[in-house]
């Protein structure tokens, strides 16, 4: 069964997103702005339906990679994945053995079970060079360049 | 966190237009300065400068400045083995970071704005000392004399086997494999002491040997009558001891740090980990090959001058290898400079509590850290090839003016070997900012 650790995260934004919007709203009452008036209107509807299950279905924009691990070797699409500044990326690991998969230089680990897929969901907020590692069987998965 | 040796995020790679421009810039100021350079010796090292002010001089000199300066290194030594023998063997532990970062990296800064400074607050110079009060004997004489052909070998030696247990060693931000290094350290540090004398730190302390080397980029220096005086820098290096080994320390100060970013490249890696290799063995033998290449390339290529100018190349790459020295500042400015800063202030927040126990010994626990820099990838990019290039440029003309004066009869263009393998370093240092 997949663990989302992460998965609360996306949700996170979007409430955010909404308060924003509500709060404009709420100081723009009666003002009669078109361009401020507008805005709810047309952001409202599409965001407020998809706040209860931003847990399950993230954002389209979340950068996705897959990682799987077989008897100690990594099999990635690349060495190397660049992601912008700020982007949700969206990991997916399967390792053979029991493990914890680490995003070196942030506070984001997960728990992997043998043969089942992990998916950890985050966001990294400086630019930089970030390793993504194994704990248990010391193997370096990718590189992530935030730009 | 511990499977590495300190440190997060790494800075971006710099953009590929940077790194060109730079090496056409380190190419061409290169053969400007051999071109258009003085023809005859202008440097007058130890000689050169203009003195402080007696009051300073004397300050700084005096009984109680050493023994303030000594006192802080014990006491800083000793607050640092508590952490290190009694603190729990965690990520919050400050001990790698002090090791690695605030010592290894912090030298650098420090040795350029004050001088050898690692010579004055040594514990275990001090600890030497303290070692013959208590038995009244002269701490300048041991038991056997040092033969002058040992130079900084041992130095080298030792930095070797330092630049080992910082990026190779596994485990290496644990404190069971730090604490095993340094026992070993201490222990053939005082030992060496006691059977040469004091001198044995001159001679074969890797934190002395740094610290005095980079210190002759200082804008610092002391005058042949032991004054204290402000000098161009150049001429500072200029004045850097001939020894034995010399050549060998600079090796391995820059093939180590050309190791450690070659290392952190994803090929590298993936290298290791698919090839049947054991990882301390790959990282063993790059370490050493890196070392070997830099030794190598510059006793080469300085033979190759030699015998150009029509003399005999032996022994003298160490009336060379000061040259190098400001090159390697430059790569570990350009490689660790917001290591230094970002890793600093968070080993400053740990050091107030080395025990783990929620404490604040030193008032920093609570201080935030400032990330300002790390979200700066344009500036970083252009402090790293500004500091290699400034380097280059520095090397460039401290060799010049060695060979014009040890061959004041040849031609210029006999420099083109070793001016060839300088620009091969600089040009190698943009291409690990680049690809690594």
């Amino acid at each position: 069964m997949p663990t989302t650790r992460a998965g609360r995260h996306p949700a996170a934004p979007a409430t955010l997103a909404v308060m924003l919007v509500l709060t404009a709203c709420g100081a723009d009452d009666g003002q009669g702005d078109a361009g401020a008036a507008d805005m709810p209107v047309t952001t409202a509807p599409s965001a407020l339906p998809d706040t209860p299950d931003a847990a399950a279905t993230p954002p389209a924009a979340a950068h996705e990679i897959e990682v799987a691990i077989t008897d100690g070797s990594v099999d990635t699409a690349e060495d190397s994945v660049e992601v912008a500044l700020g982007e949700a990326v969206r990991l997916t690991v399967t390792s053979d053995i029991d493990d914890e998969v680490h995003v070196h230089g942030v506070e984001q680990t997960a728990e992997l079970s043998a043969g089942s897929p992990t998916t950890l969901e985050f966001t990294l907020a400086e630019p930089g060079v970030y390793e993504v590692e194994t704990h248990e069987s010391g193997l370096l998965l990718f590189q992530l360049i935030v730009r | 966190m511990l499977a590495h040796g300190v440190g997060g995020r790494q800075d971006l790679p710099i953009p590929f237009g940077l790194a060109v421009a730079g090496a056409a810039a380190a190419l061409v100021v290169s053969f400007l300065v051999l071109l258009m350079a003085w023809r005859r010796s202008r440097f007058q090292g130890d000689r050169s400068g203009r003195p402080l002010p007696l009051a300073v001089s004397r300050a700084a000199d005096s009984a109680w400045m050493r023994w303030t300066l000594r006192v802080l290194g014990l006491v800083a030594a000793a607050y640092l083995t508590v952490g290190a023998v009694a603190g729990p063997d965690l990520a919050t532990n400050p001990t790698a970071g002090v090791v690695y970062v605030l010592l290894w990296i912090g030298i650098v800064p420090l040795s350029l704005l004050f001088g050898p400074f690692w010579r004055l607050v040594n514990p275990l110079r001090t600890l030497h000392l303290l070692l013959c009060r208590a038995v009244r004997l002269d701490p300048a004489v041991g038991m056997r004399a040092l033969p002058a052909r040992v130079g900084l070998w041992p130095a080298a030696a030792w930095l070797v086997a330092f630049t080992w247990l910082e990026l190779v060693a596994p485990d290496r931000a644990t404190l069971p494999v730090i604490r095993a290094w340094f026992a070993m350290f201490v222990a053939v540090m005082v030992l060496g002491a006691v059977v040469f004398g004091a001198r044995w730190f001159d001679h074969a302390d890797p934190f002395e040997a740094y610290s005095s080397l980079v210190a002759r980029l200082s804008w610092l220096g002391r005058r042949t009558d032991g004054r204290l005086v402000a000098r161009n820098p150049l001429e500072n290096l200029d004045g850097t001891p001939v020894r034995p080994g010399l050549t060998a320390t600079v090796a391995a100060l820059l093939g180590s740090t050309m190791f450690d970013s070659a290392s952190a490249s994803p090929a590298w890696d993936r290298w290791v980990q698919e090839s049947a290799v054991p990882s301390t063995l790959a990282g063993t033998v790059g370490l050493f090959t890196a070392i070997l290449l830099v030794y190598l390339t510059f006793t080469v290529a300085v033979r190759w001058v030699a015998s150009l100018a029509g003399s005999e190349g032996r022994g003298l790459a160490d009336h060379f290898a000061h040259s190098v020295v400001p090159i390697v500042v430059g790569y570990v400015i350009a490689h660790y400079f917001t290591l230094f800063v970002l890793e600093g202030q968070r080993t400053l927040v740990l050091l107030s509590d080395p025990l783990g126990t929620g404490a604040d010994w030193l008032g920093t626990a609570g201080m935030t850290e400032n990330r300002w820099i790390a979200g700066q990838p344009t500036l970083v990019a252009s402090i790293q090839v500004g500091a290699i290039i400034v380097g280059h440029v520095l090397g460039i003309v401290a060799a010049h003016d060695r060979a014009v004066r040890l061959f004041p009869l040849a031609r210029p263009d006999c420099q083109v070997p070793l001016l060839v393998v300088m620009v091969g370093y600089t040009v190698g240092g943009l291409l690990l900012l680049f690809a690594a």
